[in-house]
C-alpha cells in the first residue's frame, strides 16, 4: 500500500486507541478531514472544495477536462494557485501555451477582510437609523424580532476571492514560485512530458517535499499547476506518427509516473487538459483513472445550450468523473451529480442545476421542449399517440 | 450593428489568428484575397506563405497599392526541395521543414522601418499532411506570440485549412489555437452575388475577454474583392414572429386602479388587529424577551457569500 501523507502514528501495542488528531504537525494551509484524516487543501473556490470532499488531499492529481474554449478551467487554475499564495505554498506552473508568467500575473485578488463580518456591521448600522417609518404595518408581530446574527467562524480554511481584481506584486513575490514555459528554445532535446516529470521532480527533492527524505521541521506545500496539458503544443515537432495515439500512451505514462512521485511527497498537483480534442475517448477514460479526481467542464459558450432556457443561468455544466477513493473503499458521495457553474462578476461558483421556473409561453420559449420529455407509458387513462388536453 | 464578418474583415474586431475551413464544394481562396486586400491598407506589410498555388497567380488581378505591399514567399515551386538549389527569383523560395522558417523568413525579406505587418498562409494543408499538426500548431503559436522578438508586432494571422483532406483531430488542433474559425458551406443559388449570397460561413469567435460568439452569415465576394454579407435567413425568420399578449387586465368588471382620494381613504382605515394593540397600551414585543430564542449562523465553508449581492439574486 502506498504511504500516504495521512495524520496518523500507530506505535502502541493494543490496537484500541483514542482517534488522535494531534500528532500531524500544523502546515499553514491544510487540515485533517473531518472523514478520513487525509491532510486536505483548498482548491481556492469554496464550493468545489465541498463536492471532492472538504478539499484536495496532499499527495493527488486532480484533472480539469478543460471547457472548449479553455477559459473556465483556467479560472480555477488560477483560483487554486491564488490559494497558494495566500497561504504560503510553493508554487511550480507549467504551461505550452500561455505563459506561465501571464497565469501568475492575473490571479485573483482576495478579498482581505471577512465579508460575513462586514456584513454584520452594515446590518448593525442600519438597525440605528430604521425610523418610525419603517415600521411595519401588516407584518406587525415581527417587527421587534432580532437581527440576523452571524459570529464569523474562528477557523477559516479557503479564502475569498474577487476576479475582477488581480493579485498584488507584493504578496506574489513572497513565495517560492517557480515556471516552466514548453516552447522556451532553451531546452528543446528532451521529450516534453519527460522534461515536465524532471522538473517536477526536481523541484520536490530540491524543496524538501520529499516523505522519503529526512524532514525538516518547518514543511510545506508544494503546489503543482499544469496548464492545458496533452494539448497540440505538447507534442514533438519531428514525430510524423499518429498525432493523438502516440502522444496518449505517453500521457498516460507521464500521469502514472507522476502519481507514483505525488504520493510520497507533500505536494498537490492540478493538471488542466483539453480531452475535447482527443478523438478516443478510450484515451480519456485511460487519463481519468491515472488521476485520483477527475472533473470536467462543459462550457454553453458557442454551443447550442447558451440559448437553452433551462440552463439560463448558468454558464456551463460541471460533470463529475471520479472522486477520490483514498485509503478506504468508498469515499465522499455529493448529494447530486446534476451541477453546474457560475461566473458571476467577481467569482465563480458550482452549484447544484435547478431548473428555472416555468413560464409563460413567450418568444423565448417558442423552441421545442428542451428537457427530452419521457414517454409515458399509455396505459389506463391517457389516450394512444397524439397529447391532447384531457390526458391525466 | 454590422456584421460580425464584417466587422472582423475590416479590423473592427481584432482577432490574433484566422482561419477559414473551406472544402472541395466552397473555395475560401476569394474571401483569403479579400481579407489579404483589406489588410494591406492597414498595416505596412503583409507577408504571403503560398503552398497551393503560385505567387504569379495569387498576385493577379490586385491593384498595384496593394502589390508593392504584399510580399510572398514561395512554398509551391518546390516544397520538398527535389530541385536542389533554389533559383535567384524575385518570389523567394521556403522549404518549410523547421519550426522556426516562418519568423526567419519574416525577419529576412522585411524592409527596415516596418511599423506592422500582418502574415497570410494560403493553405496550411500541404504543410500538415507533409510535416505534421504538431508543427504546424507551435509554428502558429509561436508567431501568435510575436510580442517575444524583436521587430514588428504581428497584428493578424490568416490562414486557410481544407477540412475535408485532414482528419478531425487535426482540423480541431488547429482551430484550438485560432481565435477565429470561418466553417464555408456552399449555397447553391443563380442570382447575381450581390443579391444572394455564393457561400454560407459559420463563425465562431472568441474575444480577448473570454466571451464567444457564434454566428452564421451568408457572403460573396465579386470580382474586386469587395465583400457583401448578407443575414442569414434561417435565423432571421424565427425573429420575427412576436405574438401579441393579451392583457389580463383589459375586460375587468372591477377596477385594480387608486385613484389618489381613494389611496388615503383605505389607509385611514383602521385594521382589526391595530385596535387590540392599543388595548394593550403598548405594542406587543417577540423575541425581545428574555425567553425567546435567538439564531445564530454560523457561515459554512460551501457558503459562497458575496457582500454586493447576500441573497444571491441581482442579475449581474
Amino acid at each position: 500500500m502506498l504511504k500516504m501523507a495521512a495524520p496518523m502514528n500507530t506505535t502502541t501495542s493494543t490496537s484500541f486507541q483514542k482517534k488522535t488528531r494531534g500528532k500531524v504537525a500544523q502546515i499553514p494551509g491544510a487540515r485533517p478531514s473531518l472523514q478520513n484524516g487525509q491532510l486536505l487543501v483548498s482548491t481556492g473556490v469554496p464550493s468545489l472544495d465541498f463536492l471532492v470532499g472538504g478539499g484536495l488531499a496532499v499527495g493527488t492529481v486532480l484533472l480539469i477536462e478543460e471547457d472548449t474554449y479553455g477559459s473556465y478551467a483556467q479560472l480555477l487554475l488560477r483560483y487554486f494557485l491564488a490559494e497558494g499564495v495566500m497561504t504560503g505554498h510553493s508554487l511550480f506552473v507549467a504551461s505550452a501555451d500561455d505563459k506561465p508568467q501571464t497565469i501568475l500575473k492575473n490571479l485573483p485578488c482576495p478579498v482581505e477582510d471577512d465579508p460575513v463580518k462586514k456584513s454584520a456591521e452594515a446590518i448593525k448600522s442600519n438597525e440605528g437609523a430604521m425610523s418610525a417609518e419603517d415600521r411595519m404595518k401588516i407584518a406587525w408581530r415581527y417587527e421587534h424580532l432580532p437581527k440576523h446574527q452571524s459570529t464569523p467562524s474562528t477557523h477559516r480554511f479557503g479564502h475569498f476571492y474577487d476576479l475582477s481584481k488581480s493579485m498584488p506584486d507584493d504578496r506574489l513575490s513572497n513565495v517560492a514560485c517557480h515556471c516552466l514555459h514548453m516552447t522556451d528554445e532553451s531546452c528543446v532535446s528532451s521529450p516534453p512530458y519527460r522534461r515536465l516529470f524532471q522538473q517536477m521532480e526536481k523541484q520536490i527533492l530540491d524543496g524538501g517535499f520529499s516523505l522519503l527524505q529526512k524532514q525538516s521541521s518547518n514543511r510545506n506545500i508544494l503546489r503543482l499547476a499544469v496548464h492545458s496539458l496533452g494539448s497540440p503544443l505538447w507534442g514533438e515537432e519531428l514525430s510524423t506518427t499518429q498525432h493523438d495515439r502516440h502522444q496518449g500512451a505517453e500521457l498516460c505514462q507521464f500521469l502514472h509516473a507522476l502519481r507514483a512521485l505525488i504520493r510520497n511527497s507533500l505536494a498537490v498537483c492540478v493538471i488542466t487538459m483539453p480531452t475535447h480534442l482527443f478523438t478516443d475517448v478510450a484515451v480519456t477514460r485511460r487519463l481519468e483513472r491515472l488521476c485520483d479526481t477527475a472533473i470536467e467542464l462543459e462550457s454553453f459558450a458557442g454551443s447550442e445550450k447558451e440559448k437553452n432556457p433551462v440552463y439560463k443561468e448558468y454558464h456551463g455544466l460541471f460533470h463529475i468523473k471520479q472522486l477520490p477513493r483514498l485509503n478506504s473503499l468508498t469515499g465522499h458521495m455529493p448529494d447530486t451529480m446534476d451541477l453546474a457553474f457560475k461566473l458571476k462578476r467577481k467569482k465563480l461558483t458550482i452549484e447544484k442545476l435547478h431548473l428555472p421556473p416555468e413560464l409563460p409561453e413567450t418568444v423565448s420559449r417558442t423552441q421545442e421542449d428542451p428537457v427530452p420529455r419521457a414517454i409515458a407509458p399509455s396505459i389506463g387513462c391517457g389516450s394512444l399517440g397524439g397529447r391532447s388536453k384531457l390526458d391525466f | 450593428m454590422a456584421s460580425l464578418l464584417q466587422q472582423i474583415v475590416n479590423g473592427n474586431e481584432s482577432s490574433s489568428l484566422i482561419v477559414i475551413q473551406d472544402s472541395v464544394d466552397v473555395s475560401g481562396r476569394p474571401l483569403l484575397r479579400c481579407l489579404t486586400n483589406q489588410l494591406s491598407s492597414r498595416v505596412d506589410q503583409v507577408h504571403v506563405f503560398l503552398f497551393d498555388c503560385s505567387p504569379t497567380v495569387f498576385l493577379s488581378g490586385f491593384d498595384p497599392a496593394v502589390r508593392s505591399k504584399v510580399i510572398c514567399h514561395d512554398g509551391w515551386s518546390d516544397p520538398l526541395e527535389w530541385n536542389g538549389i533554389s533559383l535567384p527569383d524575385d518570389h523567394n523560395i521556403i522549404h518549410y521543414s523547421a519550426l522556426n522558417d516562418f519568423r526567419s523568413h519574416i525577419e529576412s525579406h522585411m524592409t527596415k522601418g516596418v511599423q506592422s505587418i500582418a502574415v497570410v498562409i494560403d493553405s496550411l494543408s500541404p504543410v500538415i499532411i507533409n510535416k505534421s499538426v504538431t508543427l504546424v500548431c507551435k509554428a502558429l503559436h509561436q508567431l501568435t506570440q510575436s510580442t517575444d522578438w524583436e521587430g514588428p508586432d504581428i497584428s493578424e494571422i490568416i490562414c486557410l485549412l481544407h477540412q475535408d483532406v485532414h482528419d478531425v483531430s487535426a482540423t480541431s488542433a488547429v482551430c484550438h489555437i485560432a481565435t477565429t474559425v470561418l466553417y464555408l458551406e456552399p449555397y447553391r443559388s443563380i442570382a447575381p452575388i450581390q443579391e444572394e449570397p455564393m457561400a454560407l460561413c459559420e463563425l465562431v469567435h472568441r474575444r480577448k475577454s473570454g466571451k464567444v460568439i457564434r454566428m452564421r452569415e451568408g457572403l460573396s465576394v465579386d470580382h474586386d474583392y469587395r465583400l457583401f454579407v448578407f443575414p442569414d435567413k434561417t435565423t432571421a425568420n424565427v425573429e420575427v414572429e412576436v405574438e401579441a399578449q393579451p392583457d389580463p387586465t383589459a375586460n375587468l368588471t372591477f377596477n385594480l386602479t387608486l385613484k389618489e382620494s381613494e389611496r388615503r381613504a383605505k389607509d385611514n382605515v383602521v385594521l382589526p388587529y391595530t385596535k387590540v394593540q392599543q388595548r394593550h397600551g403598548h405594542p406587543i414585543k417577540i423575541g425581545s424577551s428574555e425567553h425567546s430564542g435567538k439564531i445564530f449562523y454560523e457561515p459554512d465553508e460551501a457558503d459562497d457569500y458575496d457582500e454586493e449581492d447576500p441573497d444571491d439574486d441581482l442579475d449581474i
